[in-house]
């Protein structure tokens, strides 16, 4: 990638999106408004949100997988060199699985029922690469391997629903990984998983990321699977991005109240009940957010002029919001003495 | 210690068995291996599991939505009969995880439950019927208003409310919920616990509250049994299973629950209104 980036030195850029704007295309109703974010090798960036919040559209528009009527209106993505936006189809299956590999919440349908896995995964490996259809299966076992398949042989075998939905999540990594991708997507990976797959999803995510050095968007509603795996956090709401920073500051020391009040609402194993707190109100329909801070209805900060457009703007190092209120927040010194 | 409202005695749930399309023998599946619970009059008692452990299948064979293969289920001191008895089957009431289901689409919310407490005996009239929906509807967090509309005009937390006031419609000892915040997002899943928690203080409600999730159960249950692969290994108080799991699996299941570093924005905390629970 050329264009360095003016804020933090980070490692090798894979992703960069600029001004993202998404909307569904015969209404002009804005999804997704000025998103910007980026990732580097090796890095596990969340984006969280609840329904609604433009996060999967976001994750979509990167991979060039938009539903049908849904297209980016504004803005730039720029993946290894690829604008996705103007890729030509020839450009973008070349992206897609090559450079992006994509790993969705329900692995049942990304699996082809009638296909033994092993087949699945070295379909994946000739779809990339110039392999002999022996040099893809053995490629395919060694993905298995690489898994966490204790005998991959014996497993490659195996139909999609002889797996739990463990392992199936795990075959869809391997397919995603088929390819070679510089960059990991993953949308809600472990929502459909029980909670203590989950922590065998994400603990073989953190390794990938770490052992290819791949770059990694994980895509959740839930922050505690967000807290456990990513370095930085993207916190959307209303189709904009409210915080930017690094995981564990944005959750210890949230900028925006959308984060604060989420943080607040999710219930956790050393949380008591009289300590949560409900966020009033519900979020606003797709599309309908107003030009100013989506979160205004439910904010208990709000003032008027949160109703005026407002930008993500740096408030630390490394950390960006789009909460106009900022003297609200301690600033770092002072956190810091808390 | 208070008196036991429900037992359950070496239950057991097979389903199969028979044989399939091909006359092939089917295999027996047991989802529920020999359990045994006793619930107190008053408490909230959690049943935590991943799936496939048999706790929803226990939830509905206490409901007498499933009938048991082996043991014994008594409510009250009587044996378990919802298809015969009538009181027991108002005294026990379920809330779903997706109230859409139960909830009759084409009929309003007003319609639904005025329907369901005439039917019981409840109230007299319409008249009746209405003021004692509308009191249901406050005591969940909606205005009189929700009555007249149906089940699709609300979001998914607000259907969640209506499920919860017509379980509680016609006053029932025992409240069985299954997993009634998972389908919700998080900023909605905060206002239903903390309205349940309301509703348990308030009316004194014995709730048997199924989930898979043990930050959820801490926030609403006093004791919990954790089950896997159809048996409970481990039941005491909330607070000590969560302090002390013996179980290696209640260990497993507690290391993957939700962990989040401490908040340390005081100072906006001490600004905040601090609103409860509120409508979603």
């Amino acid at each position: 990638m050329s264009a360095v980036k003016s804020t933090v030195t980070r490692k090798e850029e894979l992703l960069s999106v600029k001004d993202l704007g998404i909307e569904i295309a015969e209404a002009h109703k804005p999804v997704v408004t000025d998103v910007g974010l980026s990732v580097g090798r090796g890095e596990v960036v969340g984006v969280v949100g609840e329904s609604g919040s433009g996060k999967s559209l976001t994750l979509k528009a990167i991979a060039g997988l938009l539903p049908r009527g849904v297209a980016v209106s504004k803005g730039e993505i720029e993946v290894d060199g690829i604008d996705v936006a103007q890729a030509s189809p020839r450009e973008l299956r070349r992206l897609r699985g090559g450079v992006v590999g994509m790993v969705f919440q329900e692995p049942m349908t990304a699996l082809n029922p009638t296909m033994r896995i092993g087949a699945q995964i070295a379909e994946s490996v000739r779809a990339h690469a110039k392999v002999s259809k022996k040099e893809a299966r053995e490629k395919a076992l060694e993905l298995l391997a690489e898994m966490g398949f204790k005998d991959p042989r014996h497993s490659a075998q195996r139909f999609p629903h002889e797996l739990s939905g463990g392992m199936r999540q795990r075959v869809v990594i391997a397919i995603a990984l088929a390819g070679e991708p510089s960059l990991l997507l993953c949308d809600e990976p472990t929502t459909a998983l029980d909670a203590t797959v989950t922590m065998k999803v994400l603990d073989l995510i953190l390794k990938l990321s770490a052992e290819r050095n791949i770059g990694v968007i994980l895509v959740s509603h839930d922050l505690g699977v967000a807290a456990r795996v990513c370095d930085r956090l993207v916190v959307m709401y209303g189709g904009r991005m409210v915080e930017e920073g690094p995981a564990e500051a944005v959750l210890r020391r949230p900028r925006h109240p959308y984060t604060f009040a989420l943080l607040r609402a999710v219930p956790t194993k050393d949380s008591s009940i009289d300590d949560l707190r409900a966020i009033p109100g519900a979020p606003p329909a797709a599309g309908e957010a107003g030009p100013g801070c989506p979160f205004v209805p439910r904010c208990e900060f709000a003032v008027e002029a949160c109703t005026q457009r407002v930008d993500l703007v740096p408030v630390e190092a490394g950390r960006r919001s789009a909460c106009r209120r900022q003297e609200l927040f301690p600033d770092s010194v002072e956190a810091t003495d808390v | 210690m208070s008196e036991a409202l429900l037992e359950v005695k070496d239950l057991r749930v097979n389903f199969g068995g028979g044989r399939d399309i091909f006359l092939r023998r089917k295999e027996h599946f047991e989802a529920v291996r020999g359990v045994d619970l006793t619930i107190r009059k008053g408490e909230s008692f959690a049943i935590v599991g991943e799936s496939g452990a048999g706790k929803s299948t226990v939830a509905k064979c206490i409901v007498g939505l499933q009938k048991p293969t082996a043991g014994a289920v008594r409510f009250a001191g009587e044996p378990l009969r919802v298809e015969k008895d009538s009181a027991q089957r108002r005294a026990i009431q379920m809330v779903f995880q997706d109230p859409y289901g139960s909830l009759n689409p084409r009929m309003t919310v007003g319609g639904a439950i005025g329907e369901l407490l005439r039917v019981n005996g409840v109230v007299a009239d319409r008249a009746a019927a209405r003021a004692r929906t509308a009191e249901l509807l406050e005591m969940v967090g909606l205005p009189g208003t929700a009555m007249k509309k149906r089940p699709r005009a609300f979001s998914g937390g607000q259907r969640q409310r209506i499920g919860i006031a017509r379980a509680l419609a016609i006053d029932p000892t025992l409240l069985v919920a299954d997993e009634p915040v998972s389908a919700l997002d998080v900023s909605i899943q905060a206002s239903i616990l903390i309205l349940l928690k309301r509703l348990q203080r308030e009316l004194g409600l014995t709730m048997v509250f199924i989930s898979h999730d043990l930050a959820v159960v801490k926030q609403l249950c006093d004791r919990v049994a954790v089950m896997n692969d159809g048996v409970v290994v481990e039941e005491g108080s909330v607070g000590e299973v969560l302090a002390h799991p013996e179980d290696p699996y209640t260990r497993k299941l507690l290391d993957a629950t939700t962990e989040l570093p401490p908040l340390e924005t005081t100072r906006l905390q001490a600004v905040g209104s601090s609103p409860g629970e509120t409508a979603g």
